[in-house]
């Protein structure tokens, strides 16, 4: 078993902590508040990741984790993260969208979107993931982020820790839409903060899990699909490859993040009734 | 060295070994971890013992008197005959390394106050307990007088024992009688239906045994224990065929004495309704195997592993009566319906001493049937003994596993290579209720914990003057 | 028949939503069950369930819920089929077959397995690299120990063990050897000659011995020494024991000796030590004064640089007395603004940057530096330049347990885009390192930050000056990242001495 990249946030050579649960392929750690997840490196990063190849999780969960001088161990486990690199996302896409993009421009987003929107559609039917109730709360965070901000706290309430599954389907679209609002920018800026104010109040009501995405979220750091799906959507490049990595995340969660950026995207006006008008 | 093929071996980072190879390199890299637990004090402690020949000149020793020990099962008698020390005494053993009443485990508790109802100290086990915690009974380790207990582990001075010697140095071993599944001593169980059974087998069962044992002239073990491993025991947690050997033995013997037909058809039907009973001589014959072993200055051989329902612990040729403690690890068990690790005590007993002899875990791959109690395939079970050839001195060549191609089990721990490598010996193991009495409640496999073997190599060092800053 | 409510609660069991969902759904089917949710204890699943009418559930979080309604049989039914289902063990243990023999963990176990291994090469954390290093000598194996921060007197410890043992330890601190053509550790594709090199500073060595195989000769043996060796308290161990051992090596007729300053008395007994030699040697001791030691004698020559000691030991091999003078870079004064006067150097090896400290000295530019050499000094805060700065980025205030960048250059790419960006920067000066253990590709990151530096800075961008240590039988190719960073404008030097020169002159 071999370390092949870690997180931007992976803290530095020496931390203590504990094993907080285990999977199939996957492990997190509790260290520092933080939640480190180690995992196959089939699996794309996040910020608090390190990837391995060629390992079989045997660590049980509150087992005590070490790591000293760049060696991290736990359970039967021993990883040496001296000489890994350390995955960062890239910067934002430029030029970024502007508060008014040009006609031709905010027609190509539209039409991005309902490239992935289609997409996300057939992935969901085809696996039988979809979670009733859902849109139902992610239209009223809509409705509450465009025109009554004071009822963001209710809407994200409604959604923090809502469906099944170890991150519930209610905060992986609360970060897909954190995910737009926090990459595109100026215009973006006060519905980002509203939101993330509203997530940080709530984060507790769901998974340990859940709440360290939607926390990181709220400072702005996110995992690569769902940042390479945004920036696909922004400069128009590799989109459909970007939307099908980006829904390929864990059980349910792609799909509810991918909602989520959509949800992002016509919060910000991209949304088809505006490419009629 | 400048006319030699450079053949390398990698410790640490795996590119390096990766571009040797690119360049046309022989190379071997490392699965490596931090030694000794990840202290750097103890891991060049544990250096400056690798191949020192003083240490692999004492485990030479060592290992020769284990394997060419013969235990023999000679005798049943009381406690108090065969320990002398317990004759006249209010002393109580129990398994694993000393422990205070206050410390004690459920379990153990409940097997002490049954013990002392037993021998008639106190009334009830509620009395008997008040008196253990009064200080008027002592409490010693089996192990420190030659002898061995599952679970509990409780030998007071009126239990019978089997006498087991070692034909080679003459020296004995002693362990209890087993007393079969449910509420039993051992467990913890105390009430008067266990002791009516105890009070059985130190009168009828013993009474008829003794002459039929002795009749015998000296049962050899070994190859009946080597037997038994080509029948599909480990001789640890399974003994089902281990028991019908010895009672095929046994039986002719104690119907030569002519014992009365009831006696009789209430021994048999005893012997023949436990699957454990031979586990007690199984134990008894591993522990006159490496006693002989104990002892040896500098020797890095394990000579004990045991429990005692809160510590492990374990005992080094060549560092005298030294216990290495630490807290027992978790068992990776299946829990009968009902239970769940919640319910479990600490892992408990001295029967680890089959594994110190190269039984038990590390013969694993005799016994496909025993694996299922941890939900693994039988390739598991050939791969766990296989693992334990990388931290033994040797291998036995009187227990040879079918599954191995007839290979000879691993045996002589050499606490050198745990510590070096990680590898943590396996058990398998019961697993006992924590309150007192309930029983068994699961079944499954642990590892003696590594901090036990690291101490043992600091001390070693010590002992040659090479622990310390500079050597 | 009425209908009744029932859950169970299993604290903090994890299950993904899949399976979540398909257990949800499977409970549903159950004839007598009207509603089934498996969910984890979140406050809004909890409300959910009450909402559904399948009661109130006290659960956290972190605990999965299993709550189902309807008639008695069936709820029993239920809990059971969910109980068994969430408690199956994960069927990725594979059923029999041979199991692939388990990796070895110790050197111990290496070398019963394999008798014929004869080095150990060491890269664990410093505090345990001792010990690995005396396992393998007890075993009878030579060692390199690339490791830094091992405690002094476990350096001794090691050394004198080996002596004993007539063993070659190379380290600690060891970063480049090469052993009978084999690249140990951070080393170039050179070819086999007639030159050893001994070496206590690993970038050092891998100048010399790439300069040595472009100037058409090669290499017997790089042995590495550890940046410690030449302290007083080690006392040259290593290095007396390597010139000896080329020394009475048939492969080797010139022999180099490289080190950083080293402690006085040391240097002294090694210089006797390579004067006593039937071998011509020659030295490189960074920064030293030659005439401390008696200066240059037929035997044994001083060199300044460590372009200068593999050109005078090439020119040795070949029976010439003294290297052909190398025609200097030819470079054009570039026009800089007003308050463009900074030398900002981001090096990747430590010796690189220590030599251009020197270099630049020698051309009367004092600078900052986090390893500064006499007459330099540390710069007020290492995150931020002022004033010329040379700066090595391999040191620990820089890695803080990330890998160093030779391994990973993204961090030194972005420090090089912070000067570049700088508008008192006149001149950027940078290293290239290749060979094995160095990053695949070491430029792509470079010209982007060149690039970008270029688009964002208003006003004449500074002049980049670089060399790049490596050869053309590198992974990496030398003339081909050469050629690259040309292609961007950047002027590569023939080697580390002569880009110091050029950027130190450059500079207004």
């Amino acid at each position: 078993m071999v370390a092949v990249s870690q997180g931007y946030l992976v803290p530095g050579p020496g931390f203590a902590g504990t094993v907080h649960s285990v999977f199939a392929t996957a492990c997190n750690l509790v260290v520092d508040g933080l939640l480190l997840t180690v995992h196959d490196a089939a699996a794309p990063h996040t910020p608090t990741s390190v990837r391995v190849t060629g390992w079989r999780p045997e660590a049980r969960a509150g087992e005590p984790v070490r790591c000293s001088a760049g060696i991290l161990s736990f359970g039967p486990h021993v990883l040496d993260l001296r000489a890994v690199p350390v995955w960062t996302p890239p910067p934002p896409p430029t030029p970024p969208l502007s508060l008014s993009p040009t006609p031709v421009r905010a027609r190509s987003v539209i039409t991005g979107a309902e490239q992935v929107a289609e997409l996300r559609e057939r992935h969901v039917l085809a696996r039988g993931i979809g979670v009733p109730g859902l849109d139902v709360r992610a239209e009223r965070l809509l409705e509450a982020l465009t025109d009554r901000p004071y009822e963001v706290p209710g809407a994200v309430a409604r959604l923090v820790g809502f469906g099944p599954g170890l991150t519930p389907s209610g905060d992986d679209l609360l970060v897909g839409t954190l995910a737009v609002l926090s990459r595109i920018g100026r215009p973006a800026a006060r519905a980002f903060h509203t939101l993330a104010d509203g997530v940080r109040v709530h984060a507790h009501r769901t998974t340990d899990v859940g709440a360290h995405y939607l926390r990181l979220a709220a400072e702005g750091h996110f995992s690569e699909p769902i940042i390479g799906l945004v920036d696909a959507l922004v400069s128009g490049a590799g989109l459909p490859a970007r939307t099908k990595a980006a829904l390929r995340v864990g059980a349910s969660s792609g799909a509810d993040g991918v909602a989520g950026v959509l949800l992002g995207l016509r919060v910000l006006g991209f949304s088809p009734d505006r490419k009629a008008a | 060295m400048w006319s030699e093929h450079l053949d390398v071996v990698n410790v640490g980072l795996a590119g390096f070994g990766d571009d040797l190879r690119a360049a046309g390199g022989s190379v071997t890299t490392l699965d490596w971890r931090p030694p000794a637990g990840g202290d750097p004090d103890a891991a060049l402690a544990l250096a400056r013992l690798v191949g020192h020949p003083e240490v692999e000149r004492a485990n030479q020793v060592a290992f020769e008197r284990y394997l060419s020990a013969q235990p023999v099962l000679t005798d049943v008698v009381p406690a108090k005959e065969a320990i002398t020390e317990m004759a006249g005494e209010r002393l109580i053993l129990h398994s694993g390394p000393p422990i205070a009443w206050e410390r004690m485990a459920g379990p153990v508790r409940g097997a002490i106050a049954g013990a002392i109802v037993f021998e008639g100290w106190a009334q009830t086990p509620g009395q008997a307990a008040e008196l253990a915690a009064s200080g008027a009974i002592s409490f010693a380790p089996a192990h420190h007088y030659g002898a061995v207990g599952p679970m509990a582990g409780v030998i007071s001075p009126s239990m019978p024992v089997w006498v087991v010697r070692d034909a080679t140095s003459g020296r004995l071993a002693y362990s209890n009688f087993n007393e079969g599944l449910g509420k039993v001593l051992r467990f913890g169980a105390n009430g008067p239906d266990v002791l009516d059974r105890l009070r059985w087998i130190g009168g009828e069962l013993a009474g008829a045994l003794r002459p039929a044992v002795r009749r015998l002239e000296g049962l050899e073990l070994k190859p009946l224990i080597g037997q038994a491993l080509h029948m599909g025991d480990e001789v640890h947690n399974r003994n089902a065929a281990a028991t019908g050997l010895l009672l095929k033995r046994l039986l002719p013997a104690l119907i030569a004495t002519e014992p009365d037909n009831a006696v009789l058809r209430r021994a048999a039907e005893f012997i023949t309704g436990n699957d454990h009973f031979f586990l007690n001589v199984s134990m008894a014959a591993c522990k006159a195997m490496l006693d002989a072993a104990a002892g040896v200055p500098h020797s890095s051989m394990v000579t004990a592993m045991a429990r005692n329902g809160v510590n492990f612990g374990i005992r080094v040729s060549g560092t005298g009566d030294r216990w290495f403690q630490a807290p027992a690890n978790p068992v990776d068990g299946l829990f009968f319906p009902g239970y769940s690790v919640d319910d479990a005590a600490p892992d408990l007993g001295d029967s680890a001493i089959t594994e110190t002899a190269g039984l038990g875990g590390f013969a694993m791959a005799a016994s496909p049937a025993i694996v299922k109690f941890v939900g693994g395939t039988p390739a598991d079970a050939t791969a766990h003994s296989r693992r334990m050839r990388e931290i033994t001195i040797g291998t036995n060549p009187v227990f040879t596993l079918p599954a191995l191609d007839f290979g000879a089990s691993a045996a002589g721990i050499d606490v050198r290579a745990v510590a070096d490598t990680g590898l943590q010996p396996v058990i398998n193991t019961g697993i006992a209720h924590k309150e007192a009495g309930v029983g068994q409640i699961g079944a499954g496999v642990t590892t003696a914990p590594l901090p036990c073997f690291t101490q043992a190599v600091v001390a070693l060092a010590d002992g040659l003057g090479l622990a310390g800053a500079a050597a | 028949m009425s209908s009744i409510r029932e859950h169970r609660i299993y604290p903090n069991r994890y299950q993904d939503s899949v399976a979540l969902m398909a257990l949800s759904a499977a409970l549903a089917e159950l004839p007598g069950i009207q509603a089934a949710s498996v969910v984890m204890g979140t406050g809004t699943n909890l409300d959910n369930l009450r909402e559904a009418g399948l009661g109130e559930v006290d659960a956290g979080p972190g605990d999965l819920v299993v709550a189902v309604m309807g008639d008695e049989p069936a709820t029993v039914r239920a809990l059971e089929l969910a109980d068994e289902r969430l408690s199956e063990q994960p069927s990725s243990r594979g059923a029999g077959g041979e199991v692939a023999a388990p990796p070895l963990r110790s050197l111990r176990q290496a070398v019963e397995e394999n008798p014929a291994h004869n080095l150990a090469l060491i890269s664990v954390p410093g505090p345990y690299a001792a010990a690995e290093a005396l396992k393998a000598l007890r075993l009878g194996l030579n060692v390199m120990v690339f490791s830094d921060n091992v405690p002094l007197d476990q350096e001794i410890e090691i050394k004198r063990f080996a002596e004993e043992r007539d063993l070659l330890v190379m380290g600690p601190d060891c970063g480049t050897a090469i052993v009978n053509g084999l690249p140990l550790g951070f080393a170039n594709v050179v070819r086999r000659g007639r030159i050893g090199v001994v070496g206590a500073s690993g970038t050092g060595m891998q100048e010399i011995t790439s300069r040595i195989h472009q100037l058409g000769e090669g290499v017997s043996q790089a042995l590495g020494t550890g940046g410690h060796d030449l302290s007083a308290e080690v006392g040259a161990i290593s290095m007396l024991r390597g010139l000896r051992a080329l020394a009475a090596d048939d492969g080797t007729d010139v022999i180099v000796l490289l080190s950083k300053p080293p402690a006085e008395t040391v240097a002294k007994a090694v210089v006797e030590e390579a004067r006593a030699l039937d071998v011509p040697v020659v030295i490189c001791f960074l920064g030293a004064d030659p005439a401390a030691f008696g200066g240059d004698t037929p035997g044994v020559r001083f060199a300044a640089t460590l372009a200068g000691a593999a050109d005078a030991a090439v020119a040795l091999v070949r029976g010439a007395d003294r290297p052909a003078e190398s025609p200097a870079e030819a470079y054009e004064q570039v026009c800089f603004a007003p308050g463009q006067r900074d030398l900002r150097g981001v090096f990747s090896g430590g010796t690189f940057c220590y030599e251009a400290q020197l270099l630049a000295r020698a051309e009367g530019i004092r600078a900052a530096s986090n390893t500064p050499v006499a007459g330099n000094t540390m710069p007020a805060d290492v995150a931020v330049s002022t004033g010329h700065t040379l700066l090595d980025l391999g040191d620990d205030v820089f890695t803080r347990g990330r890998p160093h960048p030779m391994i990973d250059p993204a961090p030194r790419d972005e420090r090089l885009l912070a000067e570049a960006v700088d508008p008192a920067t006149a001149v950027v000066l940078f290293d290239v390192v290749l060979g094995y253990g160095a990053a695949d590709d070491p430029v792509s990151g470079l010209l982007e930050a060149i690039e970008q530096a270029r688009a964002v800075r208003e006003g004449p961008a500074p002049a980049f000056v670089a060399h790049v240590c490596g050869t053309d039988d590198d992974p990496q190719d030398r003339s081909a990242v050469v050629a690259r960073l040309r292609e961007a404008g950047v002027l590569v030097a023939e080697n580390n001495a002569q880009a110091a020169v050029i950027a130190a002159r450059m500079t207004p």
